[in-house]
C-alpha cells in the first residue's frame, strides 16, 4: 500500500525530470541569445509541467492499482464464502435427508451451537431461540427428562458414548421420538471440552418396528394355537375314534358265527374308516409338528437315506424294489428325523406308485450346485401327470382312487414342509420320457436356521 | 399267579369306552383284580383318601391314570399324589391316548412310574394292560 500510495510523489518527480529535459535542450539551443531570463521561465514551465502530469499519471494509475488489489481481494472473500456456504448447505442437506441434528457443548463455558437441522428436528425457529442445554432439556418429553439428563451427564463425567432413545414434544405440541447419541469431544491434550451430541427422528422407523413386533407377537399367537389345535386333535379326535374301533371289533368277536356276508361287510367298512381316519390324523400331527420339535445339526444326508431305506425294508422287499445313489451325498445343516422322514416318503412314493409287474427302480443322485446342492429322486413308475405337478405337495391332495393306492395324500405335503423349512425349493420335474417321476429338492449350504422353537 | 392273591387297581379314566376295555382286558387277565374306576382328579384323591362315599376304599396296589380328564388334568393329579407322603409310593402308570414327547416328559419328572400310549386296536389294547400287569404284579416288587 505505501509503494501504491507515494506514486504520485515519483510521478512528480519523473515528470518534473522530464520537463528538465526538454528546458535543458532548450537552453542549450538558445544559449546564445540574450535571454536567458526567457528560457529560465520556459524552464521552470516545462519542469511544472512534467511535475503535474507525471502527478496525473501516478494518481491514475494508482488508483487503477488500488481497484485490481481490491478486486483479487473481494474474489477471495467470496470464494472464501461459497465454500463455507456450500459445506453449510451439504451439511444441511445430509441431515435434513437423515433427519439429523447436531449440537455441541463447550463443557467451560455451557455455550452451545446447534446445526439447521436441530433446530428442525426439535421445531425450534433458529432466529428465535438461543441454543442451550436447557432450552433442549425443555424439549424433551417431562416424563423422559430426567433420563436424558442423566445420561448426558454420564457422558461428561465418564468420558464414553451414550445413546438413548427418547421422546419430544414440539412447540406446536407434536410429540416426536428421538435417537439421540453423545459422546465428548477432546482437545489436542486430551482434555474433554466438548459434548457432542447428535439427535435422529426416528419416529417413523419406531411406527414401523412396532407395527412389525404386533406381527410378530400376532403370528406366535396363531402359531401357538395351531399347535394347540394339533394338540387337542390328537387327544380328542383319536379317543373316541380309538374306541369306535375297538367297540366294533369286540362286538365282530361276540357275533363270531352270527354275522352274514352283509353285516360281515358292514364291520370291515367301519374298521376299514376308523383306521383310515386314524391315519389322517396322524399324518396331519405329522405334519403339523414339522419345525416344532426340530433341531437343527450337521447331519448326513447319506445316513438320512440309508436309514429311510432300513425302515422302507418291508415294502422293498415286498417290491422286489432297487435303490441306488450316485454323486457324493452332502454333509448339510438339517434335522436328522425331519431328513430321514423326506426320503422315506420320496422313497416310499417311488415304490408305491409303482407299474404293476415292473419291480420298482429308483435313483437318488447328489449334485452340487454351488450355493446349494440338488438332490433327485428318480424312479420308473407310474409318473405324475404334468397338469397335477403342484398338486401333489397339497395337502390331502391324492391323484388316485383308495383302491388302486392307498395313501392320506399327506406324504409330498410334508416333504414340502420339511424342505422349504430348511430354505430349499421342492419340485416334481417335466418328465422327458413318460417314464416314472423324479422329484428334486435343493438345500441350501450355507443357512442360518430358522428359529421356530 | 403274583405275590397276592387279589390286587387292588385304581383306573382314573373319564371315557367310559375306555374304562370299558381297561375292564375287558382285566377280566381276561389270569391275575386277579379288582378295578377301582373313577372318573376324574377330586374323586381319584377321594377314593385315596377315604373321604365320602370312599370310606371303605382298599388303598391301590397300581393306579391307572388318564392325562385327559376334565378338570384337573392327569397331571395335575399325579402331581398331587406324587405330593403326597402317603400314596407317593403307589405305581402310577399313564394311561394316554397322546403320545407327545411333552406329555411323557412332563409325565416322568412328576414320578410317573410308566408311560403307555394306548394302542388303537382293541388286542393291542388288551395285549398293553396285561404287559402292565405282567410287569406290576409278576416281574416288579410291590411294597407292602
Amino acid at each position: 500500500m505505501d509503494t501504491v500510495g507515494t506514486l504520485p510523489l515519483w510521478g512528480a518527480m519523473f515528470g518534473g525530470g522530464l520537463g528538465l529535459l526538454p528546458a535543458a535542450l532548450m537552453g542549450w539551443a538558445v544559449r546564445d541569445a540574450n535571454s536567458s531570463g526567457t528560457l529560465a521561465a520556459i524552464g521552470l514551465v516545462t519542469v511544472l509541467m512534467g511535475c503535474g502530469l507525471g502527478l496525473m499519471a501516478g494518481r491514475a494509475f494508482r488508483h487503477r492499482l488500488k481497484a485490481a488489489a481490491a478486486a483479487r481481494a473481494g474474489r477471495l472473500e467470496d470464494i472464501y464464502e461459497d465454500a463455507v456456504q456450500r459445506a453449510r448447505a451439504l451439511l444441511s442437506n445430509a441431515e435434513r435427508v437423515a433427519q439429523l441434528g447436531s449440537s455441541e457443548r463447550q463443557l467451560e463455558t455451557g455455550q452451545s451451537a446447534w446445526s439447521d437441522g436441530f433446530f428442525a428436528i426439535l421445531g425450534l425457529d433458529p432466529e428465535q431461540c438461543q441454543p442451550s442445554s436447557t432450552r433442549f432439556l425443555d424439549c424433551v418429553h417431562p416424563a423422559d427428562r430426567a433420563a436424558i439428563e442423566a445420561v448426558m451427564a454420564k457422558a461428561v463425567q465418564e468420558g464414553r458414548r451414550v445413546e438413548e432413545y427418547f421422546r419430544i414434544i414440539r412447540p406446536d405440541g407434536e410429540i416426536r421420538i428421538l435417537h439421540g447419541r453423545a459422546e465428548v469431544g477432546r482437545d489436542e491434550q486430551g482434555k474433554a471440552v466438548r459434548l457432542d451430541s447428535i439427535i435422529q427422528d426416528v419416529t417413523e422407523r419406531k411406527r414401523l418396528e412396532d407395527e412389525l413386533d404386533g406381527l410378530i407377537r400376532e403370528l406366535w399367537r396363531s402359531n401357538e394355537e395351531l399347535e394347540q389345535f394339533a394338540y387337542v386333535a390328537s387327544h380328542d379326535l383319536r379317543q373316541p375314534l380309538r374306541v369306535v374301533g375297538s367297540y366294533v371289533s369286540l362286538m365282530e368277536e361276540e357275533l363270531q358265527g352270527s354275522l352274514n356276508d352283509d353285516t360281515q361287510e358292514y364291520m370291515t367298512f367301519v374298521r376299514d374308516g376308523v383306521r383310515r381316519m386314524d391315519r389322517l390324523i396322524t399324518d396331519l400331527l405329522t405334519y403339523s409338528r414339522v419345525g416344532r420339535t426340530s433341531t437343527d445339526q450337521l447331519v448326513s444326508m447319506a445316513k438320512a437315506a440309508e436309514s429311510a431305506v432300513t425302515d422302507l425294508q418291508f415294502e422293498i422287499e415286498d417290491a422286489g424294489a432297487t435303490i441306488h445313489a450316485t454323486g457324493d451325498p452332502p454333509m448339510v445343516m438339517g434335522d436328522q428325523s425331519e431328513m430321514e422322514r423326506l426320503f422315506q416318503n420320496l422313497i416310499g412314493n417311488a415304490i408305491k406308485y409303482r407299474r404293476p409287474n415292473q419291480p420298482p427302480e429308483v435313483m437318488i443322485h447328489y449334485e452340487d450346485q454351488g450355493d446349494a446342492w440338488r438332490i433327485s429322486v428318480s424312479d420308473n413308475g407310474i409318473g405324475i401327470p404334468p397338469e397335477h405337478a403342484e398338486r401333489v405337495f397339497g395337502i390331502f391332495q391324492r391323484l388316485h382312487a383308495r383302491n388302486e393306492f392307498e395313501g392320506t395324500g399327506v406324504g409330498l405335503a410334508i416333504a414340502k414342509k420339511i424342505v422349504e423349512r430348511h430354505g430349499g425349493v421342492i419340485k416334481v420335474e417335466p418328465r422327458e420320457t413318460n417314464d416314472g417321476t423324479t422329484l428334486t429338492f435343493s438345500w441350501p449350504k450355507m443357512r442360518a436356521p430358522v428359529d421356530a422353537s | 399267579m403274583g405275590n397276592k392273591a387279589m390286587y387292588d387297581v385304581l383306573l382314573i379314566e373319564d371315557d367310559p369306552g375306555d374304562a370299558g376295555l381297561v375292564r375287558i382286558a382285566m377280566r381276561r387277565s389270569h391275575y386277579s383284580c379288582r378295578l377301582h374306576h373313577v372318573a376324574d382328579g377330586g374323586e381319584a384323591m377321594a377314593f385315596l383318601r377315604r373321604h365320602g362315599s370312599h370310606e371303605q376304599a382298599p388303598r391301590p396296589d397300581l393306579i391307572l391314570l388318564d392325562l385327559n380328564l376334565p378338570g384337573r388334568s392327569g397331571h395335575e393329579v399325579l402331581e398331587e399324589i406324587r405330593g403326597d407322603s402317603l400314596f407317593r409310593a403307589i405305581p402310577v402308570v399313564i394311561l394316554s391316548t397322546s403320545g407327545a414327547d411333552r406329555d411323557i416328559k412332563k409325565a416322568y419328572s412328576l414320578g410317573a412310574s410308566s408311560y403307555v400310549a394306548k394302542p388303537m386296536d382293541v388286542e393291542a389294547f388288551t395285549a398293553a394292560i396285561h404287559s402292565i400287569e405282567d410287569f406290576w404284579f409278576g416281574t416288579a416288587q410291590l411294597p407292602a
